[in-house]
Parts: structure tokens; sequence; C-alpha cells
């Protein structure tokens, strides 16, 4: 017999509607399975499904605040910029993340093991993500907003301050065996298009008695674009899209005597090779002045203001548009999960992730409550990757036999732009997930005891 | 649905998105943002030495620490010797017939007789130079031409023979000439020039005794025979003239005698285009000035100063008279000079006492007696091109001077804006002094509103020797209501030596400028 086949319903296509606009940013998420596992020996129907937006902002510097005062506009005083000044870290952050994500497995293969069962089954994931990752410096951030006159005689690094944005498409296939649920997929990775903006090596600074200067930057830019857009807008066709292949897979290991389960998911772990043909922009230059004499041509003021400044932008900026090409990482991310059932009702996990272009690895623990069958909810508290520590709530209802919808908020009083209640708050994030469990003799249902209500 | 069919339904809404997150985040703010920045940035760093108003070569730093020195150190060569350098164009032609040497009847010629045979001193008259005596001469260039015509019916080698000629290539030149042979119609014409240049002669003729000669020996023989007889004839008819040039001859050594010449030298020497300074004072204490002659011809002058003026004022001593300049020594062919100098500072002269006024001009005026005493018979004077004579000046002035007063006073028309970036600040001048001089400056900007600004900068005096630098700040606001307005800028500078000062001619005014204030950034 074989069971009806993972569709949409229509009426969740105005959830993941929802999802991708109010999505707003980051990434990932707990709210994984949460239960104990249970063994079905049984029939052989359709392997899970799930279908995943999320959308995820966070920052480690700029709380949501500052943000919405700056997005307020008017006048911004200088205590606003000190307060924040206050708790910035040495290097702050800035991370985007949206997007979607599909998983699914067939009806196991043919094949026949020892016992008389079916092992392996087709198995692939598909989706797309946007990623913006943003660094600075404390000292740069110090500089914009309020100026260098509090700290003259300091040396400012601007070293490693830079923005890189992409936008991937990915398609993979692979294997998933029904027992152990252990996946492994090769993929091919699409990049639309990259951009990116770096301060390799740069500094600034001016002596305590305001009597000299210097300032040196190493800078570059890049676009995958073959030309900037013109008057006319920018056009598709001047994107130069980037091919990559990723391994993605999932490791699931469950102990028979204890209600544990240790779970290991990769994604995209590979390379891409970024056409030649790009645009790219490099700086390297520096000057360090005591001042411009007064009278004299060139570099000095009555030069400047005569003729003008006597370096072109030319003889500093080296640019191109047919930059080489270059292999690239992809934006892999791998994370590891432990999961701990001490009662049926209760669940315990940590959650370690890294990757995603995040600055630092991302931990997440909490606890679970299955008060039912039908639904189980949660709360887990998250530190690392673009922030600092914030909540996460989650819960998942069975909407059906078959499917589970799975929400989760992350910093959920972040949601709540313009308020009192988010100034405080440094990011928000959502990810909604419908899960379609596997078919019978598959093993563990999204965390449910059984597929059975 | 497939993948590719799936990718491409959902394929704008998901850029569409992607476009408005990101939108979202940099298009900007609800309202124009702003805030404020300060700025604290070196703008002007500008320094005021001796060499911005006195050239490097009109003065010397002093030495451990003390006075740096005016120095005005010129030659005073408004003199020509181009009439020692070349020598005149001269021709010498030597016509040959039958009428300066007659014979009677035909000579009958054969090839290798000899057709001709004679020896001729030239006498070079130097016309611009009376009583000129050439002993030897090392040409530096010019041409000797020698040409021939003859109406001999035969081909005829001549050589002409200058024993006195020397060069690189050994004593002597030959210089060979072959004429063609004459036709009834034709004469025959040979000529061949010689460069010049290198080239020593020795003018004192056959018997080393004459000047201004050089002898030539000439031979001609009879070449091929062109009648079929196998001999020619000469006729008391036929001649052969002789012609020697010498052209643009210049000489880089001479010796012999010179002559008697009076040579004039003046020149008027810019000192110090200087700054008008109130109440000027200057201790002229270990001041030299004097005239000097660096004699490198061997040949004796006489030095008579007409004129010594400083600022239209002549000097008064007994600078004025003939003084002997003794003859360059000649040693391996080479000059020893001979110096000679004349203090313009020696009692009884008020040149220094002229320099009190810091002129800016000197002119001095003078003779020079070539060979003031006739020693024509020794034939004994000497010159190298290479090596000109120099009459030269030297004043060596300490500056150890002093002023007080206004120093400068200027007004300058400062133009409205429309419009001033949102900076509300100070532009400090930092002044770093080590002149030895207190300067005031006083700045007061009357603006078209009626506003008024003022401000005065009293920088110290500073000393080099001491270390000492006299510091100041002058701190000018900078805003809209000081720019916009427009107005007028009156500026002066009073200085104070309290009497005068060594200066060591490292002295500087610094001036620095820093911007410090408020940015107002807007962003729309």
């Amino acid at each position: 017999m074989r069971h009806p086949s993972t569709k949409l319903r229509p009426w969740l296509y105005p959830v993941l509607a929802w999802g991708w606009i109010s999505g707003g940013l980051v990434m990932t998420g707990s709210g994984g399975p949460l239960f104990a596992q249970t063994l079905v020996d049984a029939y052989y129907g359709q392997g899970a499904t799930s279908w995943e937006v999320w959308g995820d902002q966070r920052s480690n510097a700029i709380s949501s605040g500052f943000a919405n005062t700056m997005y307020e506009g008017g006048f911004v005083g200088r205590e606003v910029f000190q307060e924040v000044l206050t708790g910035h870290p040495a290097m702050g952050g800035l991370g985007l993340s949206a997007g979607w994500h599909r998983t699914w497995s067939n009806e196991p293969f043919a094949k026949i093991n020892a016992k008389g069962k079916r092992e392996w089954a087709l198995a692939g994931s598909f989706g797309s993500e946007l990623l913006v990752s943003t660094m600075w410096r404390r000292e740069l951030f110090d500089l914009v907003f309020l100026g260098n006159a509090g700290h003259t005689g300091r040396i400012d690094p601007l070293t490693g301050t830079g923005i890189r944005m992409g936008v991937f498409n990915r398609l993979s296939l692979g294997l998933e065996n029904i027992e152990t649920r252990q996946r492994i997929e090769i993929g091919v990775v699409q990049r639309i298009a990259g951009a990116e903006f770096g301060i390799l090596n740069g500094s600034f600074w001016v002596s305590e008695a305001a009597d000299s200067m210097s300032m040196y930057m190493q800078t570059y830019a890049s676009t995958s674009l073959d030309q900037f857009p013109d008057s006319g807008g920018f056009q598709l066709q001047q994107a130069l899209p980037a091919y990559g292949v990723g391994v993605s897979g999932s490791l699931p290991l469950s102990s028979d005597m204890w209600p544990l389960q240790f779970r290991v998911d990769f994604r995209d772990i590979g390379v891409f090779w970024e056409p030649a043909g790009g645009m790219l922009a490099v700086v390297d230059t520096g000057f360090s002045t005591t001042g411009l004499p007064a009278f004299g041509s060139g570099w000095a003021w009555e030069g400047l203001l005569e003729d003008g400044v006597p370096t072109s932008v030319d003889e500093l900026v080296f640019s191109t548009d047919s930059a080489l090409g270059r292999l690239l990482m992809l934006p892999s991310q791998i994370s590891a999960t432990l999961q701990w059932w001490p009662q049926p009702e209760w669940q315990f996990q940590v959650k370690l992730r890294g990757g995603s272009w995040m600055p630092e690895p991302q931990l997440t623990a909490g606890v679970g409550w299955i008060p039912s069958a039908r639904i189980a909810l949660g709360v887990d508290v998250r530190t690392g990757g673009w922030g600092g520590v914030r909540p996460v709530t989650w819960v998942k209802v069975r909407v059906s036999k078959k499917r589970v919808l799975g929400i989760e908020i992350e910093d959920p009083l972040g949601w709540a732009w313009g308020t009192e209640w988010a100034q405080n708050t440094y990011g928000r994030g959502v990810r909604i997930q419908l899960e379609r469990l596997p078919g019978e003799r598959w093993t563990r249902y999204a965390g449910f005891n059984s597929r059975d209500l | 649905m497939t993948f590719i069919g799936f990718l491409g339904r959902s394929f704008p809404v998901w850029i569409g998105v992607s476009l408005a997150v990101l939108l979202g985040g940099v298009s900007g703010c609800k309202n124009s943002l702003s805030w404020e920045h300060d700025l604290h940035i070196p703008v002007l760093d500008d320094m005021v030495t001796w060499r911005d108003f006195v050239p490097d070569s009109l003065y010397e730093v002093g030495v451990d620490g003390g006075p740096a020195h005016f120095v005005f150190s010129d030659t005073i060569d408004d003199w020509d010797w181009s009439d020692y350098l070349s020598l005149p164009d001269t021709d010498f032609v030597s016509r040959f017939d039958g009428q300066t040497e007659p014979f009677n009847g035909t000579i009958v010629v054969v090839e290798g007789n000899e057709v001709l045979g004679y020896s001729e001193p030239f006498n070079f008259d130097i016309v611009q130079l009376p009583g000129m005596e050439l002993t030897e001469a090392t040409l530096s260039g010019g041409t000797m031409t020698i040409e021939v015509v003859h109406s001999l019916q035969l081909e005829v080698e001549m050589m002409f023979n200058f024993p006195d000629i020397n060069s690189d290539v050994g004593d002597g030149l030959a210089v060979p000439v072959l004429l063609p042979p004459a036709t009834s119609n034709t004469p025959g014409v040979g000529s061949v020039s010689t460069d010049l240049e290198g080239i020593h002669i020795d003018f004192t003729g056959e018997f080393g005794t004459e000047t201004n000669t050089l002898s030539v020996f000439v031979v001609a023989l009879a070449g091929e025979v062109s009648n079929p007889n196998g001999y020619d004839t000469i006729d008391p008819e036929d001649s052969i003239v002789v012609s020697v040039s010498f052209d643009g001859v210049t000489v880089q050594t001479l010796a012999g005698y010179f002559g008697q010449r009076t040579l004039s030298s003046a020149m008027d020497v810019e000192l110090i285009d200087t700054i008008p300074v109130p109440e000027p004072v200057i201790d002229l204490e270990g001041a030299q000035a004097e005239l000097h002659f660096t004699n490198t011809v061997g040949a004796d002058f006489r030095l008579y100063v007409d004129t010594i003026e400083v600022a239209d004022q002549l000097v008064e001593g007994s600078l004025i008279s003939g003084h002997d300049i003794p003859r360059a020594t000649w040693v391996n062919g080479e000059p020893v000079p001979a110096e000679w100098s004349l203090d313009l500072a020696m009692p009884g002269s008020n040149f220094l006492d002229l320099l009190e006024g810091l002129p800016q001009s000197m002119r001095v005026a003078a003779r020079f007696l070539l060979n003031p005493e006739d020693m024509s018979d020794l034939l004994i004077d000497r010159m190298d091109a290479r090596y000109p004579p120099t009459f030269w000046y030297d004043v060596r002035i300490p500056i150890k001077a002093g002023a007080r007063g206004l120093m400068f006073t200027d007004t300058l028309d400062v133009s409205g804006l429309d419009e001033f970036p949102n900076f509300d600040g100070f532009l400090h001048l930092d002044l770093s002094n080590t002149f030895p001089i207190e300067v005031e400056g006083r700045l007061r900007f009357e603006m078209s509103n009626g506003n008024l600004w003022q401000d005065t900068a009293l920088v110290a005096a500073g000393s080099v020797p001491l270390g000492i630098v006299g510091k100041s700040t002058v701190s000018i606001p900078l805003n809209e209501d000081m720019a916009l307005p427009g107005g007028t800028l009156v500026m002066e500078v009073w200085i104070n030596t309290y009497g005068p000062q060594p200066f060591t001619g490292e002295e500087s005014l610094r001036v620095q400028g820093r911007l410090e204030g408020t940015q107002l950034l807007v962003v729309e």
C-alpha cells in the first residue's frame, strides 16, 4: 500500500508567506525533535518531509532601541552613542539570514536486508538563503558617531571591518537509512549574486596634541556583477552566478538503553568557484601629515584651493571589471545536538551550531514540556552567533496524524519593534517548520512517541 | 512540480523578499538623521625660515651657536678676453712664374723632376692686440686651407712642411697637395684643409728668435706626364699661385708678450632685498669686506679702483690708488695663481659705516693695466683660456641686528558665504618661535553685520643657542557667525628684539593649525 505523497495544503501557503515576509532575520533554531524514540516495526511508508522558512537578524552591539532611534531619525544626542559604546565589544557585528529549506525522503528502496527489511530511501533537499554579515571595530563606531576628540593619541585600528552578502540556492540528493535515520546528500549550490567589502589592514591616528595625523588603509571591494547598474537599473544579466558542490547530511546517534540522542547535522560542506569577470576595487594607501603648508602648489592649501586635489582617485584605487576567478568556501553550517528525555513529558537539550558566516559558534540550551501527544513547547537560552544571550521559545503542534507544525521565536521581545519592551533586545528571529512524519517502520517521529495519536 | 519549476515560480518572490530585507536594512531612516561628531585634526603646518627671505647663497649658518653671516661673494667679470683667445683670419699668397723666378727658354720636365722649391716665413699681424708678440700657442680650433692654382700641363705633387707645428701625432706637420694637370683653357687646381684643433705652434720662426712667425717649406715634384713624348715643358709664361689661409683660429694657451693694455671692469652688486625693518640697528663688529683678484695670467696687472659705492654713496679712504698684482707662475704647464686682496674696511675707510644702513646695492668700477712695466724683451707672459683670472668681492657680515616697531600690516577683504558646513569650533594656530624676536600679532575682523572679533597673540622671543622656543596660540572661531557675513580682516605684526641680537641662521617660526570643533553630520 502506498501512502499519499507529501503535498502542501493550500492553507499553508499563507503561513509560509508570513514566514518569508515577517521573517526578518537570522538563522537556525532549536526546536528539533524532542521526544524519546520509538522503533516501529511495521509498514514501509514514505520518509519524513519538512518545509522550513526562517528569518533572523542579530547584532552584538546594536540594540533594537538604538536601531529604532536611528530609524526614526532626527537629532541623536551624544549620550545615545556613548551608551551603545559602553556595551560595545571590541568587534561589533550584525548578521542577517533569511531563507527557506525543504527536505524529503522517498519510500525505501526494494532492497531487503538479512532480516527482510528495506534499509535505504532516496532523500533530497533544496532551498534558498540570503546571508549578510557585517563586522566593524569598536573604534570605527567611536570615530563615526562621536569623533576622535575624546581619544586623541590613541591608534584606532580598523582592521577586520567589512561586509559580505550573498544569495544562494541549493539542491542536493542522497540516501537516508530508515533505521538509523542517517542521511547523506551531495548537492549543487548556486550563488546568484554576492558582494563583499573588507578592510584588511587599516588604522587612524591623531596625536594627543592634534598636531600630526596618519592613516593607513588596505581595503578591497568586489561584487559578482560584470558592470555596475547603469541608469537603466539593475539587470539580471549583469550578475555572474557562481556554482559549487557541497555535502550535507545528518548523523543521529540514539541510545537503546538511555533516553538520549546525539545528532550531528551539516549542510553545504564544500566550495564554489567564483567565475572571472566580476568587479574588483583595491585600495592600498596611507598618508601621514602634520598639516599642509599654506602656500605652494600640490598638497598645500593654496594649491588645493586653486587647482584642486593633485591626486586623482584612479591613482589611489586599482579597479577592474574583469577580476580573476577564485575558489571560495560555501557558507557551510554544522550543528551538534544532545537531547535527553528524563521523563516522557520533559526534554532537555543542548545544541552547538557554527558556520553560516557567524563570527562565533552559537550555543543553545533549554527545556521542553510535552503535555500531550498533540503539543510540545519549550524555552531555550541562546548565546553566540551574531549576538549575546537571548531567550528562545518554541512550540510544536501536531496538526494532523502525519503533520507537525513547529514555530520558534527567537528573542520574542525583539518583535515588539519600536516599543519599550524591545529597547534592550539585539535582534529577532522566527523559524516555521512543517514536518510530515515518516511512514510506518520508520523511526523517530519528529520527537513524538509514535505516529499514532 | 519539478524543482526547476518550483524555483521558477518562487524566484520572483525570493528576489523581492531578499531585496526588501536588504533595502529595509540600508535604505535609511524615516526622517533625516543627524548627530554631532567632535573632531581634532591637524590642517596646517608651515614654517618661516631664513631661506624664505634670504637665498641660500647669501647667508652662512653660524657654527657652534655663533652668529650666522650674510655672505656676499661674487665675481666682477665685466671684461672681455676674447681678443687674446683668437687670431685674426690671415691669408698668405705667393706667386711663382717666369717673372718672379726669371729663366730663359723652356725647361724640360719628366716625372720626378723638382718643379718648385721654396721656404717662407708667415708673419701674423695680430691687429687687435698691438704689441702682442707670440712665441707659442696651443690652438683650440680653426682651419688652415692650402690652395694651389697652376698652368703646368702636368700633374704636380706638392708637399708643405711646417716644422714648427706640433701635435699629438708628432713634431712637424706635412701637408701633401696633389695638383691635376692644367689644360690650355683651365688651370690645375688643388686644395687641402687641415683642422688645427689641439695643435701647438712655435711662432719663433726658423731661427727661434722671431715672434708671430711661422715657417713653411714647400717642394713641388712633377708627376705623371700626359704628353705622349714622355716629357713636358715649363715656359716663362707658366705660373704657380700658392695660397695658405688661417680661418677661425682660437687659442687655448698663449705665450710671449701680451703688450700693455687697459681693461675695465664694473659691476652693480645686488645685496639683500631687505624687508623694511622698523628702527633697525646692526652690529657690524666682526664684519669683513674685501676685494680679491685671483691672477691666473702669467702677466702683471695694476689695479686702479675708480669707484666703490654703497647705496649710491662713495666709499671714502685710500682704496683708490694703483695696486700692483703679481703674475701667476707657470709650473708644468699649469698656472699657479697669484692671490691679491684689498681690505675695504681698512682704517680710514667708511665702508662698514655705510653697511650699517642695510644697503640694497653696491657698485664697483675698476681698471686693470696689463703689463704696467714694459718687459717685452723677456717674452715671459703666459695665459691659459681654461683658467681665466677672477676679480671678486667677499663681504661677510655677522647677523647681529635688531628692530622694534610695526613690521607688517595688511588688510584683507573677506567675502561672505552663502552657506557654511555645519561646523562650530576653532582653528587654533600654534606658533613656535626661535627667532630672538618678540612678535605680537594683532588680528581684527570687522564683520559686515557690525560684529567685531579681535585677538592678540604675543609670541615670546626664542633662542637657538639656548634652546628656547617662544610659544603662543591664536584661536580663531570657525562657525557660521564668523564665516557667513564676510568683512574686513586687519592684521598687524609688531616686533621687538630689545637691541641687536645674534642670529644663528637656524631660526624658524612654525605655524601649526589644528581644527577642533563639532561637526553636525546629517543623513537624509
